[in-house]
């Protein structure tokens, strides 16, 4: 029975779209198969684990989003198409879940964090640690509501364009661009504020 | 002045290089989903045993009047008061 699900998975690795053995384990997933779940988590643990990290900086919120990442992509397994790579679309998910753990904290917080200090402005000449760089990014980022903050974390940290943003989250590239406009505007004023980028 | 949000990218570029903690989810996520199948099948359980139950008092009643109906002196029987 497990074989011939896995079959079933075949087309989608001859299409080159998704590799061998993702497709052979996603098809295993679904008939059940505990340890083929196991394996896609140890083959994209690393991938996620570092995109997580860019929604919080604290390492037990790090390891729950990671987990809720793996969960939500069981769940909606039976809806994955294969029309793009397996990364793709774990990618996509794990996007959404940071997006929506941004949003619940900010309706606890209020809308936009304050800016009560910024972090000292790390030395980019020569550059100091790439640690000391994302804090100061993450603390920064951290000021704006979750959808501008959203589009300047994943073209700050994922190089991203805006086409790839719309695409990841399903919005229009319109909006993406109008965001980043708002959100740069709204950096550009508070560190020139600061007496910073001078 | 250099523009603060292309500094900006500068610093990005140096803050892309770090590396995120390692994660170990796979034990975790595989219990909770486990977690979560056993809580969904739980409602069914007591969806079934609870037809089971009706349906054995439906036998009941349904055997009853079947006596009832079937034996046309059962009805005499319980009723008719003891004379004397």
């Amino acid at each position: 029975m497990a074989h011939e699900l896995t079959l079933g998975w075949e087309h989608l690795a001859v299409a080159g779209l998704v590799a061998r053995e993702d497709a052979d384990d996603i098809g295993l997933s679904l008939a059940g198969d505990e340890a083929a779940f196991g394996r896609l988590i140890d083959r994209y643990e690393g991938l996620i684990g570092q995109q997580m990290w860019r929604f919080t900086r604290d390492r037990a919120t790090h390891e729950e989003l990671v987990q809720e990442v793996f969960v939500q992509a069981y769940l909606s397994l039976k809806g994955f198409r294969g029309q793009a790579p397996f990364e793709h679309w774990l990618r996509r998910i794990a996007t959404r879940t940071g997006y929506r753990f941004w949003q619940e904290a900010a309706k606890r917080r209020g809308r936009e964090a304050p800016l009560d200090a910024l972090p000292a402005e790390p030395s980019v000449d020569p550059p100091g640690t790439a640690s000391e760089a994302a804090e100061y990014l993450f603390v920064l980022l951290e000021t704006l509501a979750p959808q501008d903050r959203l589009v300047l974390t994943l073209h700050y940290f994922e190089q991203l364009d805006t086409q790839e943003i719309a695409d990841r989250m399903g919005w229009s590239r319109t909006l993406v661009k109008v965001r980043a406009h708002r959100a740069r505007a709204k950096l550009r004023r508070q560190l020139e504020a600061a007496g910073y980028g001078g | 002045m250099r523009d603060a949000v292309e500094h900006l990218e500068r610093i990005a570029a140096v803050a892309r290089c770090e590396q995120a903690p390692r994660t170990g989810v796979a034990a975790a996520v595989l219990c909770e989903l486990r977690a979560q199948a056993a809580a969904e099948e739980r409602p069914m359980l007591i969806f079934a045993l609870g037809s089971v139950a009706m349906a054995g008092v439906f036998a009941m009643a349904g055997l009853y009047l079947f006596d009832s109906i079937t034996d046309p002196l059962a009805l005499l029987f319980h009723t008719t008061p003891v004379l004397g």
